[in-house]
């Protein structure tokens, strides 16, 4: 593990128990990633990427397995997994999850509104990110369901940015935009881990992404390979 | 605060699913709020009542004890009662002068119980005054001739005559139950007071229209019989202190209604001390009645108890009569009203809380990716619960405010709708039993705080029982807030359940 890795991942497994049976999603799955990288994990539909990223972003618990973030267990009974997903990692999801009864500038203002940020600074930042991303003016006070889908997928980005996370997660962020849009938002990633030095971590089924990936796994049947240029 | 603010725009921003909610808690809630009004006024009404009604009774001797002895005495033959009457000694003669009255000991030992509050002993009788005549008791004896004109039924009864007039004794005269419903008003001089009784003070009060005929005032004298004495000392002279007026009369004189020449014979009874009225009737130790007024009806059971007790070994002679039918009557609508209200109020409490429960069900249900995008940026699930609590308590807010509002427009009408319709009475009492019109002697259901058999005093009050007067109070405000807690408590179960048991992962993958 170098000095700018962030994310250490190793021999985690994840099991559901279903009707049929035990269902092992993720299979003594270990990785690293950087501060300024991205990184991808490609793989079939069910393959278990979107549990290893839960699992990573604590909203799954392993059964096994060791997971360290910025040198801190995250598995620890000890460790405030409220505040880690508050302010060290950043989530995006596929279908955007952006509050609809807020506004786009609500959204973004969210998690800062929990952390405890004061209103006055919630409204800059906020404002800041969304200009940044490419959503400003009249977009700041529109819901979710006025905005298009690349939009949306912006505020949601703007939104894992808002506590300004070293880690951002993104779960099939192009999987429901079409290619142009999904290109956009490839960008905006890229460009968060390559200029502002954040460590992103994206699983998707596209493969297309791996042009703009310095680190790439393959996944299938909760396996996980690196995969080598 | 935060929360706060997050769940106050929540519940602008869920405008429209939170509106069907407040409709529906509203209706409810009106209901309940009607219901709890009309149960804190039937409730506040009756307590009223409790403070004038209910909480009489008197001690006498029984009607069936009454209708037995003259049964007895109905069998036997004039000259059997003749010859039954010239064998009988002094102490026989008073016993069975006394056979109808109460020893005063009895009414005084029965006063100390803990619930009485005020009591007073009364002797009714008619007393032969000289040189007074009584007017009804001559129309009457005059009735009684026959159509040639004999004599035959025009001479005295038994032992009343033209000169017998009805004297009503107790310990203080402004307690006389007749001057106490208003029946009678005393317009000159004053009442005879507790002294004058225990120092059998030869003082009286007469009737106005009397006093006028005969030109009495105030100091004169008259001069009145002792029953069954004869020569020097068989007369007291009794000193005018006080002069009155028969009110009820003069009321119903004025409608038409009633004769008053008839019914209200002008200046036949008259007033004085227990103590004087009962050496008039010679009978020293005993009272027609004891008359009691106690806290409230609830104590009318402890009091029969202790009556009892006390009048235990008498045969069954003594009746303890209460006016509890009269409070049932005044009160057994308003408690029956009372009654449907609180079965209303359970209903629909229970219905506000079927509401909310399935409400939010559905609005959790229907937001569960919310909560999931919630905990997933880093909620607490506290963070989360007192946002969700805060929508709760505004839908309930706002719905328990307009109930309220609602209520005092429609709380009177649930109240009339609540009450069962009764017949409008009018407390028609029973004619006296045994005496001549304007010599009433008691008998029957009738209890001397009703006082002449003119008065409309119990009528009145059970008039005032048709109406329930639902008025907006403070209490009803209080509960209300209780309302508001224990449904948004109820409210909350749900969404609380489900918070701590979301696990994000399960539903931010979801489409």
């Amino acid at each position: 593990m170098t000095e700018r890795d962030i994310l250490s991942v190793k021999d985690v497994s994840k099991t559901f128990r279903v009707k049929a049976g035990d269902v092992t999603a993720v299979s003594a799955a270990s990785l690293t990633a950087s501060k300024g990288e991205v990184t991808t994990i490609v793989g079939p539909s069910g393959s278990g990427k979107t549990t290893l990223l839960y699992v990573i972003g604590s909203l799954e618990k392993p059964e096994s397995g060791e997971i360290k973030v910025s040198g801190q267990d995250i598995l620890d009974q000890a460790t405030d997994l409220v505040r880690y997903r508050r302010e060290d990692v950043g989530f995006v999801f596929q279908f955007f999850n952006l509050v609809p009864t807020l506004t786009a500038l609500e959204n973004v203002m969210l998690p800062m509104d929990l952390a405890g940020v004061p209103v006055e600074e919630q409204r800059r930042r906020a404002s800041e990110l969304l200009e940044n991303m490419g959503v400003g003016g009249r977009l700041l006070k529109a819901r979710p369901n006025k905005m298009s889908g690349g939009e949306n997928q912006r505020v949601a980005i703007a939104r894992a940015l808002a506590n300004d996370p070293d880690m951002i997660l993104a779960d099939e962020p192009t999987g429901n935009l079409d290619t142009a849009t999904g290109q956009t938002v490839i960008d905006i990633l890229s460009r968060l881990a390559h200029e502002n030095g954040k460590c992103v971590l994206m699983v998707t089924h596209d493969e297309s992404i791996l042009d703009v990936s310095d680190q790439s796994f393959h996944m299938s049947d909760g396996r996980l390979s690196e995969i080598h240029a | 605060m935060r929360s706060f603010q997050r769940g106050f725009r929540s519940f602008r921003r869920n405008y429209v699913r939170n509106l069907i909610v407040m409709v529906l808690l509203f209706v409810c809630l009106t209901f309940s709020m009607s219901m709890l009004a009309v149960k804190l006024a039937a409730d506040n009404q009756v307590e009223t009542i409790k403070q004038t009604v209910g909480n009489y009774g008197e001690i006498k001797v029984g009607s069936d004890y009454q209708m037995k002895q003259f049964q007895e005495e109905r069998q036997k033959s004039a000259a059997e009662r003749q010859a039954e009457a010239r064998s009988m000694t002094a102490e026989e003669e008073f016993a069975n002068s006394v056979a109808g009255l109460v020893p005063e000991k009895l009414s005084d030992k029965f006063s100390k119980d803990e619930y009485i509050r005020t009591y007073d002993k009364v002797l009714e009788t008619g007393v032969t005054v000289n040189g007074l005549t009584n007017t009804s008791l001559q129309q009457l004896f005059q009735l009684r001739r026959n159509p040639e004109g004999d004599e035959d039924g025009g001479g005295p009864m038994g032992n009343l005559n033209q000169n017998s007039f009805f004297f009503a004794g107790n310990t203080n005269g402004a307690s006389a139950s007749d001057f106490t419903t208003g029946a009678k008003k005393l317009v000159e001089g004053k009442h005879f007071t507790y002294e004058d009784y225990k120092n059998e003070n030869p003082v009286v009060i007469i009737e106005k229209n009397l006093a006028t005929d005969n030109e009495l005032g105030i100091g004169d004298t008259v001069e009145a019989q002792i029953a069954g004495a004869t020569g020097a000392d068989s007369y007291v002279e009794l000193k005018i202190i006080g002069i009155y007026e028969t009110v009820e009369a003069e009321q119903q004189s004025q409608s038409g209604s009633i004769d008053t020449a008839e019914f209200n014979p002008a200046g036949n009874k008259f007033y004085a001390p227990l103590s004087v009225v009962q050496e008039l009737n010679a009978t020293q130790g005993y009272v027609e009645l004891g008359s009691y007024y106690f806290d409230s009806v609830d104590d009318t059971a402890a009091l029969k108890a202790t009556f009892k007790k006390e009048t235990a070994g008498t045969g069954g002679k003594y009746e303890f009569a209460t006016d509890r039918s009269d409070y049932q009557a005044i009160a057994d609508p308003l408690l029956k009203a009372r009654n449907t209200s609180v079965i209303g109020l359970a209903g629909a409490l229970g219905a506000c809380a079927l509401i909310i429960l399935l409400a939010m069900i559905i609005i959790v249900s229907g937001r569960t990716r919310e909560l999931g995008i919630l905990k997933a940026i880093g909620s607490t699930d506290r963070q989360v619960i007192s946002q969700f609590a805060v929508e709760v308590i505004c839908v309930c807010l706002v719905a328990i405010i307009l109930a309220m509002g609602a209520t005092a427009v429609v709380g009177q009408s649930m109240g009339n709708w609540l009450l069962p319709k009764t017949k409008t009475t009018t407390s028609q009492q029973s004619e006296p039993q045994g005496g001549p019109p304007g010599m009433r002697m008691r008998g029957g259901d009738n209890l001397y705080k009703e006082g002449s058999r003119f008065s409309v005093n119990a009528s009145s009050q059970k008039q005032q029982a048709q109406k329930l007067n639902v008025v907006y109070r403070g209490s009803l405000f209080l509960y209300g807030i209780l309302i508001l807690v224990g449904i948004s408590l109820v409210g909350m179960a749900i969404p609380v359940f489900w918070i701590i048991r979301l696990r994000p992962a399960r539903v931010l993958s979801m489409e």
